[in-house]
């Protein structure tokens, strides 16, 4: 019972937090001098973001001094690789086994299309699995382990798309 | 006669006290009870969900270093015991850990760092008590993400154990997603 109540509670506290952000986006907007002093949306958010830690610190969590991120983010940025720095964007979305969102109550079906969003993101994760698995095995050829191993991530990849594609259909 | 009674009820009535406590701190243990301090929760849930906006945006400029420097940068953060903030927290925890590893292994030419340095992320990242965590899915990729870590170090039976073990909870996902009682 407890158990069950916890992921309820966790959830109402997301979205209380949630409602509080998007709060403090409005109030923000609001502001017209803050507004204009962040000038795009990198510094609005940068600004939203000094809040929270600063609610963070004001309950006794210690945070990163900011200065710190961002100089280190400028000098990476002027260091780094151009070829990586130019390659898509979003590759964590993009290769994530299950996509994870942001927070785990994001993920929470509220309609059949959800959830099937929700079997077919999994399907992808369990798929993507089999091929790393399946992958091991040219480097142990004849190991028993790996061989089972790969037959074992084969099916499962096999019933997750069929639960995918029966979700889908209906 | 009455003294006898008397004592064997109060033996009974701390006997299902104690067993009530115990319950009660292992649970509390799991962390399954609610948080301690739900405030923390709200508050890392909020600085979070803005520092992954940051990062967001970064990306859609192209800006890779930055955003891999932004989620190092939460690294720095004084994480909250699952005790205080409860299982969530850890969740959230191997949510930014694992965008920042996939990130790296992504793109291993910017600021880079060898395998065992990867190694060490994940394993901070994890925690030593992911196991007890309800199944979730930024756990599941952290795992797996730990396997493609070992794979470049050479340790194909690590690479392999960790696969198998974020198949396994991804296994109990699809099947809590089909009963349509996925967190």
């Amino acid at each position: 019972m407890t158990a069950r109540t916890a992921p309820v509670l966790c959830a109402m506290l997301l979205l209380l937090a949630s409602a509080c952000a998007k709060r403090a986006a409005h109030d923000s907007s609001m502001a017209p001098g803050e507004h204009e002093a962040a000038g795009d949306g990198l510094a609005a958010l940068e600004h939203q973001l000094a809040q929270r830690e600063d609610q963070l610190q004001a309950i006794g969590i210690a945070t990163p001094p900011r200065g710190s991120a961002a100089k280190e983010a400028t000098n990476l940025s002027g260091g780094g690789d151009a070829a990586d720095a130019t390659a898509p964007a979003e590759p964590a979305a993009a290769s994530a086994p299950v996509t994870p969102t942001r927070t785990p109550t994001e993920r929470k079906p509220d309609a059949s299309g959800d959830r099937c969003l929700q079997v077919c993101d999994i399907t992808a994760a369990i798929c993507e699995l089999e091929d790393q698995i399946c992958g091991l095995l040219p480097r142990h050829p004849g190991d028993a382990r790996y061989q089972a191993a790969c037959d074992r991530s084969s099916a499962d990849c096999q019933l997750a798309t069929e639960a995918c594609h029966a979700c889908t259909a209906q | 006669m009455m003294t006898r009674r008397t004592t064997s009820g109060l033996s009974l009535l701390a006997g299902a006290l104690l067993g009530a406590v115990l319950m009660l701190v292992g649970l509390a243990q799991a962390g399954r009870l609610a948080p301690s301090r739900p405030e923390v929760l709200v508050a890392l849930a909020q600085t979070l969900e803005v520092e992954h906006q940051h990062v967001d945006l970064l990306l859609k400029q192209k800006d890779v270093a930055g955003a891999i420097a932004a989620l190092e940068a939460l690294r720095k953060l004084e994480w909250p015991t699952r005790e205080t903030a409860g299982e969530s927290a850890e969740q959230l925890r191997h949510d930014v850990y694992g965008r920042l590893l996939r990130l790296r292994l992504d793109h291993p030419k910017v600021d880079p760092r060898t395998p065992d340095q990867l190694a060490e992320i994940a394993k901070e990242g994890l925690g030593d008590d992911y196991k007890s965590l309800a199944i979730n899915a930024f756990t599941a990729r952290m795992v797996a993400l730990r396997g493609e870590i070992s794979e470049l170090r050479g340790d194909d039976d690590a690479a392999l154990g960790a696969y198998e073990e974020a198949l396994t909870m991804n296994r109990g996902l699809l099947q809590q997603a089909l009963a349509g009682a996925a967190p």
